[in-house]
């Protein structure tokens, strides 16, 4: 993973504050060249790599850059009211064609993931990551089998970059 | 475990600096102070390896105490059960001994307990659930993930796989 510099959080919080839904419908597609934001925690991230225990099953949540500055995510408006802008959260990115997908079951079978735009009221960038059996039909999540949520777990830790560096929380410490 | 304040008075008896006698040869307090070197030397990284365990039976016992949605992802915080399974499992780690690098809340909703080893990595997940989830991957390949039921017998055949894996 690879860090980039970054605003301070006190310049972040004063940036204008996410785009919000205002009746706007979600936009299915994503470019593979769109990014995709998430916050993390401080002790998330251990010798240069993050942990693949920041993401949990199903539906994971990210905002996509054609709707979001990275900063938003640590918005309060997007991460229902609290506010992250200080030490220990911080900010990562991906690229959609980065995303570890299809990802293959022990059984053979094939679980496929991809971006979802799901806006909310105040966070109009809001979107998931939904998982489909590629034998599936319908359109519903599929919960994968634990050696394919496992395999993604890690797989996403790999893919996902640093945007803005959390710096660790001094109270924890 | 012992106490470190225990070692530390252990260690004081086997060194009894104030008793040496004037009538020691030069040579044999030569071998004396050698003889003490190497017992410090090994007692010092028995202390290391302690103390470790220590930080990290005190880090794990604190997540007990996290918030709902302790990640802002609304993550369940590890359960009172949860964590004691993962201290019953730290000490058998202590035992084997295999230092995890890391002890970690994880967004599943339990413990994570983190191993790295040169390009190999490792994790052992307790879960509220009641699962034991172990995963062995590096930066490359595809990761393994051994079916594991969370039985005790189960416990121990993780840490074999993490101890072969990770060596």
């Amino acid at each position: 993973m690879k860090s980039e510099p970054s605003n301070s959080s006190e310049a972040i919080s004063h940036s204008s504050p996410p785009i919000h839904q205002d009746g706007k419908t979600p936009v299915e597609q994503f470019a593979g060249e769109e990014l995709l934001y998430r916050r993390y925690l401080s002790e998330h991230f251990v010798d240069g790599n993050l942990l693949p225990a920041s993401f949990r099953f199903p539906k994971q949540s990210f905002n996509r850059s054609l709707f979001s500055k990275p900063e938003d995510v640590l918005h309060p408006h997007c991460c229902d009211g609290m506010a992250l802008f200080k030490d220990g959260w911080g900010v990562l990115e991906c690229r959609v064609s980065a995303l570890p997908s299809p990802v293959k079951a022990a059984d053979g079978g094939s679980f496929v993931f991809s971006p979802k735009h799901a806006p909310e009221a105040t966070c109009y960038a809001h979107s998931e990551l939904w998982c489909k059996n590629d034998l599936s039909v319908a359109n519903e999540y599929d919960y994968p089998p634990k050696s394919v949520r496992e395999t993604f777990r890690i797989k996403m830790a790999r893919v996902m970059s640093v945007r803005i560096p959390a710096v660790p929380n001094q109270e924890k410490k | 475990m012992p106490c470190v304040s225990e070692l530390t008075n252990q260690i004081r008896d086997l060194n009894p600096i104030g008793g040496l006698g004037s009538a020691l040869s030069v040579s044999k307090e030569d071998d004396f102070f050698r003889q003490q070197f190497r017992i410090m030397r090994s007692s010092s990284k028995f202390l290391e390896h302690q103390c470790h365990f220590e930080l990290l039976e005190r880090s794990l016992a604190s997540l007990a105490s996290l918030p709902q949605g302790w990640d802002s992802y609304d993550s369940q915080p590890p359960s009172a059960t949860t964590v004691c399974s993962a201290l019953s499992f730290l000490r058998k780690l202590y035992s084997a001994p295999l230092v995890p690098s890391s002890i970690v809340p994880s967004a599943e909703g339990g413990v994570a307990f983190y191993f790295f080893s040169g390009k190999r990595n490792a994790y052992t997940e307790f879960r509220n659930s009641g699962e034991l989830v172990l995963a062995l991957y590096d930066h490359e390949t595809e990761p393994i993930v051994p079916e594991l039921s969370s039985s005790d017998a189960d416990e121990i055949r993780a840490i074999e796989l993490l101890r072969s894996y990770l060596a």
